[in-house]
């Protein structure tokens, strides 16, 4: 790994069987089409320790999640710094399905990087099952596109 | 006098899927009986029907997220036979290729990431550090590895089916997409690394039998029974249906095949189902044995007992070591982890070796037909075992009955087996604690179970209730089936 090879990383994750939680895998899926150049760009069921490698590889990674209004952490929608978590075991310890600050930490366990990372929390309204988004969430999505732009120039 | 009592491990972690254990201890504080519990219920036998078989892949993948791949072959093979079809040669190898990525990634994970903490942080380790991530931090470059081992399994996946879960991919006919010379060197390039991972992993696995888990090679699992596997041609280690293969075989602990060359057409014939009041999961068993004496294992062990020889240079001297360690015909389920070492090893000179075929990147991969038969039966041999998918179709093809035998259920009597056995001989009313109740449930995990896949039968399912009042006394016994 050379730090000249390193690119940003971009992760959308969600179930897109469930409406609006699949708002960070639709997302990631429009910014594979055409082909990312300059970055990279994964769309994910869910974090899993396999990631740890392409994450250890990143300059910098945005995580792209869906949450309801107030995320159970207290986060609200929008751009978060992340930072790695201090411990990956414990009772939260399920590799079906880390969180972000996991999987930096095992990037940094693993691999001995850790880049900087944030996450971007888009709204979520619906989460029974479709494979549709709502109306509000298609918008959050449109609108967020500008943040993402910003954030994989180095602006955000 | 002291009472009876019962202990429960619920839920047994770090298996795919949900279950529980109960272990009786008799009045004199002794283990009387262990028993093995699925508490899940899918039921896709059921609501399969009505769907066209074109879409039993994609459906029956979605029992599963470890083993789709698994259903996925299975149902394009019974799909082949429903259009009366020879899928053409690249399209058969593509599926094996495709079922030997599957075997490495599943058994990398069951064997790095579920049960290998058991194994390097100990018994008694604290249960929150005793998983993949107490491992990382204990020892991170031999987790690294085990992850990159599954990753190149699923990235195989990945670059053939489109997709690492649930691609749909496999088609009755053959498959949906040739493999492109780029893809194909990509996956070559990433052998090497496997390799080398496979035997650390082999390397660590076998010091660790010699010189600490003498014991668990005698209590875990340790007893006679059948074995049951497909095989391939000269008794060669076989994981796919298709034109080198020669269908199943059944050996007993003695080294005595009762039975070879049988068709999975006829399972009916050779296989029945036994039920329990007391689990989702059913006990199949070998027809003219009986249920006492046709109980049977299959999986990476039932497999290499199986096989005369596996075909590939360093596997084969990975299974004579094996049988050096545990005989002939390995009786010890807790050898269940090292023959799936030995299986990725296999798995990965036979990828090889369909690598250099020039053949695997020809275009022509899909036979089409209609329906022309109205029954059929595909057969795979999944990470852990036998899968063996019955459907009947109408002249539309769409399907009036669905029988699917998983290979977690087929062991589902030797799992009972295998917990009874470790009760007995660690748990008495005086000594039980965190760490030997964690051998019990590594019993189960020697045998890797998917519940997840096992538990769909419809219809028929007994039904035990039992109405306690606060002081545990039965008040009322309701029973059904």
């Amino acid at each position: 790994m050379t730090a000249a090879a390193a690119q940003p990383l971009l992760i959308g994750i969600g179930n897109v069987l469930r409406a609006d939680d699949g708002a960070g895998y639709r997302l990631a899926e429009q910014l594979l089409e055409p082909q990312p150049q300059g970055w990279e760009v994964l769309a994910c069921h869910q974090l899993t320790p396999e990631l740890a490698s392409a994450v250890a590889q990143a300059s910098r990674v945005l995580f792209v999640d869906a949450c309801m209004k107030v995320a159970t952490d207290g986060r609200r929608y929008g751009l978060h710094p992340l930072q790695a978590a201090t411990s990956t075991s414990g009772r939260n310890a399920i590799s079906h399905g880390l969180q972000p600050e996991q999987l930096l930490s095992l990037s940094q366990q693993l691999y001995g990087h850790c880049p900087p990372a944030s996450l971007l929390l888009l709204p979520g309204h619906c989460w029974g099952h479709s494979d549709q988004l709502s109306a509000e969430t298609t918008q959050a999505l449109a609108e967020a596109l500008p943040i993402v732009e910003r954030w994989k120039q180095g602006d955000a | 006098m002291a009472e009876r009592r019962l202990i429960r491990i619920d839920p047994v972690t770090r298996i795919e899927g949900h279950a529980k254990i109960t272990i009786q201890l008799n009045a004199e504080g002794v283990v009387e009986s262990a028993r093995f519990h699925v508490s899940e219920y899918r039921g896709f036998e059921r609501f399969c029907e009505g769907r066209s078989y074109t879409e039993m892949a994609a459906i029956t993948a979605r029992i599963c997220g470890i083993c789709p791949v698994s259903h996925m072959l299975a149902a394009a093979s019974t799909g082949d036979k429903l259009l009366a079809v020879q899928i053409p040669p690249a399209a058969e190898k593509l599926r094996r290729l495709m079922n030997l990525a599957q075997i490495i990634q599943s058994h990398a994970l069951s064997f790095f990431h579920l049960s290998s903490p058991d194994f390097l942080l100990g018994w008694d380790c604290d249960p929150q550090r005793r998983n993949i991530f107490g491992l990382i931090a204990a020892n991170p470059d031999l987790a690294r590895s085990g992850i990159r081992l599954r990753q190149f399994g699923q990235g195989v996946i990945e670059a053939l089916g489109g997709r690492k879960i649930h691609a749909a991919w496999a088609v009755p006919g053959g498959v949906r997409s040739p493999l492109l010379a780029a893809t194909r060197d990509q996956i070559r390039s990433g052998l090497s690394e496997a390799y080398a991972v496979v035997e650390q992993g082999l390397a660590v696995f076998k010091h660790l039998l010699d010189t600490q888990l003498t014991e668990e090679l005698e209590v875990f699992g340790t007893f006679p029974s059948l074995f049951i596997a497909l095989v391939g041609e000269g008794n060669r280690w076989e994981h796919s249906s298709g034109s080198s293969c020669r269908g199943l075989r059944v050996m007993n602990s003695d080294g005595c095949v009762l039975a070879d060359g049988l068709s999975e057409n006829d399972y009916g014939t050779f296989l029945a189902e036994a039920v329990q009041p007391w689990s989702y999961l059913k006990f199949p068993y070998y027809r003219p044995l009986g249920p006492d004496g046709g109980s049977y294992r299959v999986g990476p062990l039932a497999r290499l007992n199986l096989c005369e020889q596996i075909g590939s240079a360093r596997a084969d001297q990975e299974l004579l070591e094996l049988r050096q360690r545990g005989g002939r015909v390995v009786k010890a389920s807790f050898l269940y982890h090292l023959a799936r070492l030995v299986e990725i090893l296999a798995s990965l000179e036979q990828m090889e070796e369909l690598l250099h075929d020039p053949e695997i990147t020809a275009t022509h991969v899909r036979a089409r037909a209609e329906v022309n038969c109205l029954e059929a039966v595909g057969v795979s041999e999944a990470p852990r075992g036998t899968l063996l998918h019955h459907y009947r179709v109408d002249e539309n093809g769409v399907i009036e009955k669905v029988n699917l035998i998983i290979a977690t259920g087929q062991n589902n009597a030797a799992m009972n087996r295998t917990v009874t056995q470790i009760a007995r001989h660690y748990l008495c009313a005086e000594r039980l604690d965190e760490a030997l109740l964690n051998r019990v449930e590594a019993g189960i995990r020697c045998f890797d179970p998917c519940l997840s896949c096992s538990t769909h039968a419809a219809g028929a399912m007994p039904l035990h209730v039992q109405l306690l009042n606060a002081d545990g006394a039965l008040v009322q016994e309701l029973s059904r089936g």
